[in-house]
């Protein structure tokens, strides 16, 4: 017999319901004139910016640039869901979640949400479980809590619509895919992919008490950050030195806002306060520093460098254990600065290339910053090359001068969740020798660029790009990352760094504090 | 609001034309309704509009078709390796005072921690030399039309298009044939840098890469390294495709002289058929604006060309030449005063009866300048003037020892709230403490997350010129711990700039103080 289906009794709080947001969005859609306009720039931009189209085509053979041709012939029977979906899939297929078009108004910084978190983990005969990890306190209800046990979603065994969700993400690998078909079952952020089809999930779970209930929890839509009063989005339009999944750094902070104790929900996000967190470990005895870096998503390298300078020089001479997990990347110098810290003998940054194409070449040409790239882009036209040389974004050398270096014992915990300049600063502890690699998955998330809004981009190159219509907007990798010392010129991009030892995560560690995880992580600093 | 303005009207019509006693009248359209000997009656609805009785010279308002806004702030750089062989030379300049810590770092400083005081004290300082036009707008994260002046670079004339172009940075052979040659197609410009260097360097390329684009809408700035076949060719060029056409050449001669000691076959362009127009360049080389410009391009066309140029040659190069080349994009409306044009305009003190309006233009200083208008609104002048053109909002400042007014804030826009007062704290602000101000001005960028066209969204101006080398910051998006951002360059040819001509030593400069005593 089914038992009775439940419900919470009261909505997330600050948030509206999925159908009214997507009535309001559907209420005023683009002209048509407008959609050619996106789906023109889009073109543009990926054929003449997108550094990444070589490796795209070859590893996932796919051809965006024909997929927006033919998108072009067929713009009009569309409806707007339709239209925003079909633009949206044509990036998600590049499996890279740098590039990304950006949906207009009203989705800009809206994340939609069910309120709570599915974590998952494996006995040792390797039967997974899925289990609430985290739940808004509202939303507890018939025993659907904390440790409540998944078992179908929608009524497909969640195993399959894990699978399933995972096949429609963009990361770039298998694992970075799965880990984001998790997130994405009770997570989606609105602005750079289309809302969830059903408004509601069914739910089949077990109670932490054993007894086998059913539910029915809505979708509701909430926004990340408001700042002069508008909703924005949780990273910057303007920044030069961004690798960042800017969809996960939106579900951050939604995850920050409903399910952080209330001491961390109070600094902004996006200051130093929000993105490190510090304590000191104790494990057989003895004590281990313990470095969680939430987002590399700040405004300076040198404050953040120093930030971290100063935890670092308060830990325990055991060793640092840093956490980047679920880390969706951010400021580029301010991961490798952050490295430089760690570290006590100068790192060497990874490079970064262009493509080599016409419009790089005239970006290269009248943005003052991009010289060193111009002269290897003129001389592809000759050599063929794909990407221009490649050359370091900064010298973090610099930028930390002064600050006190971290020489003792490191330990590095990634999952597939690190992505972009987290990738790159798991990179450089790896190249650099600062300590072994701790995953929870085999590789991290494999972002491997520096990535620019198209707004950003047309102040370089106004006769190329033009306006696009009511604030949609496009993302764009630009500049790819690759490896130094003995990984020279090995890319990121859908490669991401192989983990030196793997731990799968346990009941214990999703539940609780994740006490084995750290216990293996000591045990790697000896 | 309507206008009348009664005084010698300098006309640079076709004709040449001057009015005395004339009257030009100024539409609630920022257009010339009329211009008109005083006698004649007004155009239709304008006889009840205020009349102002200037008795000085009405003329259009000066165009300065170079400049780069952006470092206008920067007092002269006195640099080390002069005379530079060409324009790659300067940039790497590392002996003290090195150029990216003297130009390029303060500069970047400002226009991202205080991008409005920038532009609009810019601003102030080339309306206080009767400027009413001025090319070189920073890239920016929203178009900047200009808070008072007309910026060509974002001018949207005729049909609320920017039909302009413009590159200070050599674009690559392949963008220049392919695309901008393509859209110089008789309705847009393309205002670019062009073999800036002695004659016989190596940026001479530079004209030949720019092959493509010698057609109507060109306007090439320095071309000091190319001689007279090169102008023959690139009228030839032009007038193959519209007879009637003539291509155009911006000349700076000061910030030649200071950076190569030689300027530009500005005679043999002219000889060839080529337009001339004049433009200041920015402040780390050049004069402070166009009307001290073209104390410079008289003193070298009296003592280095032989008096080539009349009088009112000179003074068309910063009327009536830069408005019928900027012409190709926006139709007939800068430069020339008659029925239909902007009512852009200088009102100058005839401060030297005896001769002539042109004499007069040439040799006048900041002290002569009595009014200037912009699309018909009094941005700058004397309290009277000012008053009696129903300027509003005005703050006082002293110029070259005299009171004068300017209308910094415009209550009708929103991005525009900093008064004159206001301006300056801002810029001092940055001076005190530029790492925090860089630092403040970064959190604010990395905060928005909005649209850049909203106007709520912050300003970031980006400079125009290279920046040599800024070592790891810039990419890091930090800036050197010990960075000095200077005073802002004053507003007048005043004797602290005098002094650092003088110490230069380049002879054909000398001559400039000579009209400010």
């Amino acid at each position: 017999m089914s038992p009775a289906l439940a419900q919470p009794a009261r909505a997330l709080p600050e948030s509206i319901g999925l159908d009214e947001f997507v009535r309001r969005a559907d209420a005023d859609p683009l002209p048509l004139a407008a959609r050619y306009q996106l789906v023109a720039a889009a073109r543009v931009l990926l054929q003449e910016l997108y550094v990444h189209l070589p490796l795209k085509r070859a590893m996932h053979a796919t051809d965006p640039v024909q997929a927006l041709r033919l998108l072009e012939h067929r713009l009009a029977p569309l409806s707007e869901p339709q239209f925003h979906c079909e633009l949206a899939g044509v990036f998600r297929g590049l499996h890279d979640l740098h590039t990304v078009y950006q949906l207009p108004e009203p989705y800009r910084g809206h994340v939609a949400t069910l309120g709570f978190l599915v974590e998952r983990y494996a006995d040792r005969d390797g039967t997974p479980h899925h289990v609430v990890s985290r739940i808004e306190p509202s939303l507890v209800h018939a025993g659907f809590d904390v440790g409540a046990e998944l078992s179908t979603w929608n009524g497909v065994p969640i195993e399959r619509a894990i699978e399933r969700n995972a096949a429609a993400q963009a990361g770039s690998h298998r694992d970075a895919r799965l880990a984001r078909g998790l997130e994405s079952l009770t997570l989606r952020p609105l602005r750079t992919g289309p809302p969830p089809d059903e408004h509601w999930v069914l739910l089949s779970y077990r109670t932490p008490g054993g007894r086998r209930r059913e539910t029915r929890v809505p979708w509701r839509v909430r926004a990340v950050e408001r700042h002069a009063g508008r909703v924005q989005d949780p990273v910057p339009t303007l920044s030069t030195g961004l690798g960042i999944d800017t969809g996960s750094e939106a579900t951050r902070h939604i995850k920050r806002a409903l399910f952080a104790p209330p001491r961390r929900r109070r600094p902004a996000v996006r200051t130093r306060g929000g993105v490190l967190d510090h304590r000191t470990l104790r494990r057989r005895g003895r004590p281990y520093g313990y470095l969680r870096i939430f987002s590399f998503n700040v405004a300076s390298a040198r404050l953040f460098a120093e930030q971290v300078a100063r935890i670092a020089a308060c830990a325990p001479a055991g060793g640092l254990i840093v956490d980047i997990r679920g880390n969706p990347g951010g400021h580029v110098p301010a991961a490798e600065s952050a490295l430089q810290v760690l570290s006590g003998s100068p790192v060497v940054p990874v490079s970064f290339s262009l493509p080599t194409t016409p419009a790089a070449l005239e970006l290269a040409r009248s943005h003052p910053g991009f010289g060193g790239w111009a002269n290897s882009i003129r001389d592809a036209l000759q050599t063929g090359e794909p990407y221009s040389q490649g050359f370091p974004l900064t010298d973090p050398e610099t930028i930390t001068a002064g600050l006190p270096r971290h020489a003792g014992p490191k330990v590095l915990i990634t999952d597939a969740l690190s992505y972009s300049a987290a990738d790159i600063f798991a990179a450089g502890f790896q190249d650099n020798g600062l300590g072994p690699v701790l995953g929870t998955a085999p590789r991290t998330g494999a972002g491997g660029a520096n990535v620019w809004t198209h707004e950003l981009l047309r102040v370089w190159l106004p006769e190329l790009l033009g306006d696009l219509p009511r604030g949609a907007g496009f993302r764009v990798a630009l500049r790819r990352a690759t490896r130094a010392r003995g990984n020279v010129d090995v890319p990121l991009e859908d490669l991401g760094v192989q983990a030196d030892e793997v731990h799968r995560l346990t009941r214990r560690d999703i539940t609780g504090r994740n006490q084995d995880l750290l216990a293996a992580a000591a045990e790697l600093l000896g | 609001m309507a206008l009348v303005l009664r005084g010698t009207v300098v006309t640079f019509d076709s004709d040449h034309r001057i009015l005395d006693p004339g009257a030009v009248y100024v539409g609630d359209d920022g257009r010339l309704a009329a211009v008109r000997s005083a006698g004649q009656d007004p155009p239709a609805g304008f006889s009840g509009a205020p009349r102002i009785d200037t008795g000085a010279l009405i003329l259009p308002g000066l165009i300065d078709l170079h400049n780069h806004l952006a470092y206008n702030t920067i007092p002269l750089w006195e640099a080390a390796g002069v005379p530079y062989l060409h324009h790659d030379r300067w940039v790497g300049e590392d002996q003290p005072p090195g150029y990216s810590a003297s130009v390029t770092w303060p500069a970047k400083v400002l226009l991202q921690a205080a991008p409005e005081a920038l532009i609009k004290y810019v601003e102030v300082k080339a309306l206080i030399g009767g400027t009413t036009a001025i090319q070189g707008a920073p890239r920016s994260t929203r178009p900047v039309d200009g808070w008072l002046l007309r910026v060509i670079d974002n001018e949207k004339l005729p049909a609320g298009t920017d039909m302009v172009m413009t590159a200070a940075l050599q674009l690559d052979p392949g963008v220049l044939r392919d695309d901008r040659a393509a859209k110089l197609d008789g309705t847009r410009l393309l205002i670019y840098h062009v073999a800036e260097g002695r004659p016989g360097s190596i940026v001479h390329r530079e004209f030949d890469e720019l092959e493509p684009c010698l057609k109507p809408g060109l306007v090439g700035v320095h071309g000091t390294a190319l001689t007279a076949p090169d102008f023959h060719k690139w009228q030839q060029a032009v007038a193959a495709v519209d007879a009637a056409e003539k291509g155009t050449l911006v000349w700076s001669p000061f910030s030649n002289y200071w950076l190569y000691h030689a300027t530009t076959d500005v005679v043999a362009a002219h000889g060839k058929g080529l337009r001339i127009a004049l433009g200041s360049d920015w402040s780390p080389s050049g004069t402070k604006h166009v009307l001290g410009e073209l104390k410079v391009a008289d003193a070298v066309n009296r003592h280095v060309l032989g008096g080539s140029f009349s009088d009112r040659d000179l003074c068309d190069m910063v009327t009536a030449n830069p408005g019928d080349a900027l012409a190709t994009a926006w139709g007939p409306q800068v430069g020339r005063l008659k029925r239909g044009s902007a009512a852009d305009l200088l009102v100058l003190e005839r401060h030297d009866p005896a001769r002539d309006a042109y004499r007069n233009l040439i040799n006048a200083t900041e002290r002569h300048v009595r009014l200037v208008l912009v699309r018909g609104r009094p941005f700058y002048g004397t309290s009277a003037l000012m008053a009696a053109a129903g300027a509003g909002d005005t703050d006082p400042l002293t110029v070259a020892g005299l009171k004068r007014r300017v209308a910094v804030r415009q209550p009708d826009r929103a991005d525009a709230r900093l008064d004159w007062p206001g301006v300056r704290r801002a810029l001092r602000t940055v001076r005190d403490d530029p790492v925090a101000a860089w630092h403040d001005s970064q959190d604010a960028l990395a905060s928005w997350g909005g649209p850049l066209d909203d106007p709520d969204a912050p300003l970031a101006l980006f400079g125009d010129m290279p920046e040599g080398d800024l070592g790891a910051f810039a990419a890091a998006e930090e800036v050197p711990p010990d960075l000095v951002v200077p005073r802002p360059d004053t507003l007048t040819h005043d004797a602290a700039y005098f002094a650092a001509v003088a110490r230069s030593g380049v002879p054909q400069l000398q001559h400039l103080a000579g009209y400010y005593t």
